[in-house]
């Protein structure tokens, strides 16, 4: 039950060259990135300051995976969160990662609202761990949901009594924390010491009782993370 | 002794005359108020009915107002007796025009009938004389079939009752219309006089309550875009500068083995943008509670701006007497300081002048230069929160800003 992925990976050590849309008003940090992903054999083909470009940029580009800022001119809110929202409408499942100061639960079930998946949602700082961020970018580009660590735990933080995830036991909580956070089955498995057979029968118990239908895996992890979410 | 007396005399009787001369006039003037009260209070009536309650007031306090003129010899002046008063409102007006039609119509029967009474009864010798004949028994008729023989037969007698019952009627005649002018007055005044003033009272204190209440959400609103703008400072400047200089320093270790010389450029560019971060977390920090504002007062905080001010500052600012209150100095500092940055961003000036005053009460503070002018409230600049933060402390921003310069941006707050 591993991610399906969207293309025939990779002609470099876990990496294939992403063809990426870069979107942020902060030269710096701009500048940085564009550098930071062509270091690493990317081809960054538009480098953008704000919602409209951003939105422009991926319709003609259509790129394998876009980093957005979330918050860009004119309103310095969450334009750019808004603008990958307008493209993803436009360009069903265009792949996204959204970087932000700031994380916010709500800002990411907008993001999944549309439950097809291929998006990141992480704090900026994340970026400095070069390796992992460049391996959630092509994770993301193949279609995997990954949110940040800091999302799930204002979700773990914040649980309400009439939960629809109450029917969930402590293991299949964290396990469905871990999916949110982009793991493959493998990677869970490791993290908690399971066999992976036992993974799968914890995941397939959570899409139960989450009354998720089975359809293909992919869609249900997007779905299951979006319940999560909106828990 | 002989001497002294007329002057005794004159002291016994003179008042005397006097206290009867001003009770005649008073009761004169009084009875014309009241006897012609029934016109005007149908009149009144009329008006309200004609959605002229307004003027119906008016002429009733213009009535009470001249009535109180003419008797003030009389009577001290009542506490109400303030002339042209604004009306609380219509329905106090026209309640005074209904409410007064009863009141109007017992007084004004009552004073025509005792002034019947006197002048009959005075004038009956006169009036039996000229009409000689056969003298009825006098009798008092209370309406047409009750009849109350006096038992006078005599003409002596007659004149004698009448005299008495006209005199006494008479010297009643000034209570009679005291007590009558007290509840037809008295009840304008206090619809007309004292409901108006516990109604401007009123507006009085709703008006400070709505000066306040004004005054608050100016704080809060100067409060609120302060934290936002700083939390944009923050987020558009160290935060960036931090977020950058961890993506180096990832770089940095990401190549550390593979390109060492590409590392040691990373990590001399990381050095600059700690530096470039803790300038900014400086000026941040001016920005919210500056230092020297603080240890200083607000003279020393001027010349610190002006030192640091990009357009060369001439300070005109003698030393304070004592140190401001906190809440002052503050908001009078951000606005040099403001207006300096708006001087520097903006105006084009090539020199600016930056002054203080502090006299009678009043701070005030002000930069003037030599730019290009067109500076208004509602153009951004900053100056709407300014305006916001002095408000919020009783003061005001003045903007004298032509196009074409100079420009002048002053505050003045209330400072004892």
């Amino acid at each position: 039950m591993l991610l399906t992925p969207r293309e025939p990976p990779t002609d470099r050590a876990g990496h294939r060259p992403l063809r990426i849309v870069v979107a942020d008003d902060a030269v710096l940090l701009r500048e940085g990135l564009v550098r930071l992903l062509a270091e690493d054999g990317h081809q960054v083909v538009a480098a953008v300051g704000d919602g409209p470009a951003l939105v422009d940029a991926v319709l003609a580009h259509r790129p394998d995976v876009s980093v957005v800022d979330v918050r860009m001119p004119p309103t310095h809110t969450d334009e750019g969160l808004r603008a990958a929202i307008t493209a993803r409408a436009q360009l069903p499942g265009a792949p996204m990662l959204v970087l932000s100061q700031y994380v916010e639960a709500s800002y990411a079930a907008d993001l999944l609202a549309d439950g097809s998946g291929a998006v990141g949602y992480l704090l900026k700082d994340r970026v400095a761990k070069v390796a992992e961020f460049l391996d959630a970018l092509d994770r993301v580009a193949r279609g995997a949901t990954m949110l940040d660590p800091q999302v799930i735990a204002q979700l773990l933080a914040g649980q309400r009594r009439d939960d629809p995830l109450g029917a969930l036991t402590p293991r299949e909580r964290q396990l469905l924390a871990l999916m949110a956070e982009g793991h493959s089955n493998t990677a869970i498995a490791q993290r908690l010491v399971l066999s992976a057979s036992a993974v799968e029968k914890h995941i397939g118990n959570i899409f139960a009782k989450l009354g998720l239908p089975p359809d293909d895996a992919q869609h249900r992890r997007v779905l299951a993370v979006l319940a999560y979410l909106r828990a | 002794m002989t001497e002294t007396f007329p002057v005794v005399v004159g002291s016994r009787w003179r008042p005397g005359t006097r206290f009867i001369i001003r009770t005649g006039r008073r009761t004169l003037v009084e009875s014309l108020y009241l006897l012609t009260a029934p016109v005007t209070a149908l009149a009144g009536l009329l008006l309200v009915l004609g959605g002229k309650a307004r003027w119906s007031a008016g002429l009733e306090r213009w009535r009470i107002a001249k009535l109180r003129a003419l008797t003030a010899g009389a009577q001290t002046a009542s506490p109400g007796s303030t002339g042209t008063a604004s009306g609380p409102g219509p329905w106090l007006d026209a309640g005074h025009a209904v409410a007064v039609l009863p009141v109007v119509l017992i007084t004004s029967v009552v004073t025509a009938l005792w002034w019947f009474v006197s002048v009959a009864t005075i004038t009956f010798p006169l009036r039996n004389q000229l009409t000689p004949g056969p003298q009825q028994p006098m009798s008092l008729y209370l309406g047409s079939h009750t009849a109350l023989s006096l038992q006078l037969g005599s003409p002596g007698l007659h004149v004698a009752f009448a005299i008495t019952l006209g005199l006494l009627a008479l010297f009643t005649l000034p209570l009679v219309t005291r007590v009558c002018v007290a509840a037809q007055a008295g009840l304008g005044q206090v619809l007309l006089w004292d409901a108006s003033a516990l109604h401007r009272r009123i507006s009085g204190l709703e008006q400070e309550r709505d000066t306040a209440r004004a005054q608050t959400v100016a704080a809060v609103t100067a409060e609120t875009t302060a934290l936002r703008r700083l939390e944009r400072d923050i987020h558009d400047g160290p935060q960036q500068l931090l977020v950058r200089l961890a993506m180096e320093l990832g770089r940095a270790q990401h190549h550390f083995d593979t390109r060492p010389e590409a590392v040691r450029e990373i990590l001399a560019d990381a050095i600059v943008q700690t530096q470039e971060a803790l300038e900014e977390l400086r000026a941040l920090s001016r920005g919210i509670a500056p230092p020297v504002l603080a240890d200083r007062g607000l003279r020393e905080a001027f010349i610190a701006l002006a030192a640091r001010s990009v357009v060369p500052v001439e300070l005109d600012a003698d030393p304070l007497d004592r140190r401001l209150d906190a809440a002052i100095e503050t908001p009078a500092y951000f606005v040099i300081a403001e207006a300096l940055t708006n001087v520097a961003k903006h105006s084009h000036a090539s020199r600016c002048a930056v002054g203080l005053r502090h006299a009678g009460g009043t701070l005030r503070v002000w930069v003037t230069d030599d730019g290009t002018g067109g500076a208004a409230l509602d153009k951004g600049h900053g100056l709407r929160g300014l305006d916001d933060r002095l408000r919020a402390v009783g003061g005001r921003l003045r903007i004298t800003s032509p196009r074409g310069g100079p420009t002048t941006i002053a505050a003045e707050l209330p400072c004892c």
